[in-house]
């Protein structure tokens, strides 16, 4: 037996590793990752290994044929999934308008009075002051003669709302320094004869009428009941360079809670723990850590976390042909966040920051089927096919060849749907757990708290820096260091903000959020999903559940690929004085391949990698041992 | 109207021939956006040399060709043959996305799509 290769198959890649016998030692010769094909640990999972194979015999110039031996893992039965419940929102009750925030709203100031149509005959305005309302039909020339001939007649016109953009156009011909709002869409929607109040803030500075609840109460000769009702409204418009606000007679702006249901937590007594999800993160965790370790999970009926638990029951079901009622969610992740929310009732498209929690779970069971695939394996490719370890136990191996590690370490396995740990100590005994939450959970948070509704622009932005462009020939990064290009930018990027792709490219954001904001957004998702859970997952781990006792903790996993994870979970554990850096399998594989490299190694006592002596129950196949992963 | 002729910071837009409905949705595009600019006739006969000489007028480094149906945009630092847009025929609406865009471009904020 001279050419082995071990399988790793994973919820979005396959990894392979294929080792080689000369003179004797065992030495890697060819690596490989293809896109895992069907759901985890089942049959279909065998065209993607097939694949992956492929390119890595491929690098060696040998034919599938000549591989004596395949290793598979006994995959952890892990499947994440993640949910939002939003829990709080903003209502508009009749038609009082909350803002609009144009790009280029026309002259500038504060002004109040009565809305009339610019249709109307100048004689019958009875008001003291009026707020002029210009429809798409009536040009900005035209609007502009009939504002100043009004002004004429002695009508004391304060400001003006117009649906079209030409804001400054209207203000460059009228007479009078007024405010005025454009591109409101829904004009229809504003009701006439109601005391309006328009602010058009001067050129680099925010209104500041609008945007202070007694602003608000002085326009509109508020009682002090009425102005607590309006801070909903002040607080909409903080920031905002113009603003429209109405009152109407039963207007009003409510902010409430909305009922999301809750999460039952149950321990391992049996016991259970109700917990409301508008509660906030911090109650759901502070619960999962009382009953930890948590043997199931159930959410109310009809709520978004009782959809996701429900999916996920259904998904490992048809995976393990088990019963989804036996199935259990075993852990949950909550992250408290801020999601845009159009408000209902409003006229301009406004959006308000509403509350909102995000949810990750994990299910786990008892087994993955990998003996079905193994047999798929071994009559599709005629070749043996052997299962030979446990998941975390292989990786924790594979991580081993990492150059400057050594036992007792600890392993940071950080994917897509779950964050898993494992330890390894001095016995060369291996200990492991899983957490719900990871790159997938990140995507969520930075789709929802954008705005975006859009997985995949979230996943770019979660995976590649930003950039402006500044100029035809110029995009400043986000560190802000300025690369300059040789040719001019198309015109579809200039003055976006971009994503730096790994080649260099730029790609759009078709958003209008600033370089700063996507960042903020975008590290604020990773570290409260990754830091949260490096620490849960090592406490976990480590035999004294204390962290400083760890001297080497590796990084592995599709998102220890991420461009700024593993530094952000390094600065957090340094001041444990722990060795964190992102794992480098083989000292050339990087934070990939430790599964598949782990399974070699084991078959083969270590070959050129391992200066140990890989003890019995992590060398022999799983037929013959029992999997020591803890539950 | 603050067509900006004082101005010395300002997009030049360079009349190839009348002014026209054209020019006038150029100016008003320029103007919501809030840019100063200056008008001025001139004898080329291509309006990408013109726009571009245009530009190079420009303390903005931005001009604007205008013929009887041709319009274009250009900035001083691109190729003289390389305009950002040259549209033929325009409707109402494209000519006035093409003086918003001038003004955007000096304003380095995003441009408005052009359909073509």
């Amino acid at each position: 037996m001279n050419l082995i290769a071990g399988i790793d198959i994973g919820n979005s890649s396959t990894e392979v590793a294929i080792f080689r016998r000369t003179d004797g030692t065992w030495s890697a010769v060819s690596s490989s990752l293809y896109r895992t094909t069907g759901l985890k640990g089942t049959t279909e999972n065998v065209p993607g290994i097939r694949n992956a194979l492929e390119r890595a015999v491929e690098k060696i110039d040998a034919p599938i044929s000549e591989l004596d031996l395949l290793l598979l893992n006994e995959a952890a039965p892990v499947i994440g999934d993640v949910a939002m419940e939003t829990i709080t929102e903003t209502v508009v009750t009749e038609s009082t308008m909350i803002g609009h925030d144009p790009s280029t709203p026309g002259g500038g100031g504060f002004g109040r009075g009565v809305v009339v149509d610019i249709d109307t005959d100048p004689a019958e305005i009875e008001a003291k002051s009026v707020v002029v309302l210009i429809p798409s039909s009536v040009d900005f020339a035209s609007a502009a003669s009939i504002i100043n001939e009004w002004h004429t007649q002695g009508v004391d016109v304060q400001a003006a709302i117009m649906q079209k953009d030409d804001g400054v156009l209207v203000a460059n011909r009228v007479e009078i320094e007024i405010p005025i709002v454009d591109e409101v869409r829904e004009i229809d929607e504003i009701p006439m004869d109601q005391p309006a109040a328009v602010e058009v803030a001067s050129s680099g500075r925010t209104i500041d009428q609008l945007s202070n609840p007694y602003g608000i109460a002085t326009a509109f000769d508020l009682s002090s009941s009425e102005t607590q009702k309006i801070i909903p409204v002040a607080r909409a418009l903080v920031g905002n360079k113009s603003a429209v606000v109405i009152k109407t007679p039963e207007g009003n702006v409510e902010e409430r809670a909305i009922p999301a249901g809750s999460v039952r937590i149950i321990d391992g007594n049996g016991n259970s723990l109700a917990v409301d999800t508008d509660e906030g993160a911090e109650a759901i965790m502070d619960a999962v850590e009382t009953a930890w370790p948590i043997t199931d999970v159930e959410g109310e009926r009809g709520t978004n976390i009782g959809g996701m638990l429900n999916r996920a029951r259904a998904e490992m079901a048809e995976i393990t042909g088990q019963d989804a009622e036996s199935i259990r969610i075993r852990d949950l992740l909550a992250v408290n966040t801020l999601v845009p929310t159009e408000v209902a009732g409003a006229v301009a498209g406004e959006h308000r920051m509403e509350h909102a929690v995000g949810l990750a779970s994990m299910v786990k069971t008892s087994e993955l089927p990998m003996a079905q695939i193994a047999e798929k394996l071994e009559s599709t490719l005629d070749t043996e096919v052997r299962i030979q370890g446990v998941e975390a136990s292989m990786a924790v191996l594979g991580s081993l060849t990492t150059p400057g590690t050594d036992v007792p370490m600890a392993l940071l396995d950080m994917g897509g749907g779950s964050t898993d740990a494992a330890f390894i100590n001095e016995g060369r005994t291996v200990d492991s757990t899983h957490l719900a939450g990871a790159g997938d959970m990140v995507t969520m948070l930075i789709d929802s708290e954008l705005g975006l509704d859009d997985r995949s622009l979230a996943e770019r932005l979660k995976q590649q820096p930003l950039a402006k462009v500044q100029t035809l020939y110029s995009a400043r990064h986000e560190d802000g260091t300025v690369h300059f290009f040789d040719e001019a930018v198309s015109a579809d990027l200039y003055g976006r903000v971009v994503s730096l792709a790994d080649d260099g490219s730029m790609e759009a954001v078709p958003t209008d959020h600033t370089v700063e904001e996507i960042r903020s957004v975008r590290r604020d998702a990773k570290e409260s999903v990754f830091l949260t859970n490096a620490r849960r997952a090592l406490e976990t781990v480590t035999p004294s559940e204390n962290i400083r006792h760890l001297p080497f903790v590796v990084m592995v996993g599709r998102s220890a690929l991420d461009f700024e994870i593993p530094e952000m979970i390094s600065d957090a554990l340094a001041e444990y004085g722990i060795v964190c850096g992102r794992g480098n399998v083989r000292g050339t594989e990087g934070p990939r391949n430790a599964v598949a490299t782990g399974l070699v190694l084991s078959a083969v006592g270590g070959g050129e990698y391992l200066d140990f002596a890989i003890p019995e129950e992590m060398a022999a196949p799983i037929e013959t041992t029992v999997g020591d992963v803890h539950e | 109207m603050s067509s900006g002729e004082e101005s010395p910071v300002a997009i030049i837009v360079s009349l190839l021939a009348e002014e026209s409905l054209l020019s006038e949705q150029i100016g008003y595009g320029i103007e919501e956006e809030g840019v100063p600019f200056r008008t001025h006739a001139s004898h080329e006969d291509d309006p990408t040399v013109a726009a571009h000489e245009a530009a190079c007028d420009s303390a903005l480094r931005i001009g604007v060709g205008i013929m009887e149906e041709k319009i274009v945009l250009h900035h001083q630092r691109l190729p003289r043959n390389e305009p950002l847009f040259a549209v033929v025929d325009p409707s109402k609406s494209v000519a006035r996305a093409i003086g918003t865009n001038a003004a955007r471009l000096a304003k380095r904020t995003p441009l408005k799509p052009i359909e073509t």
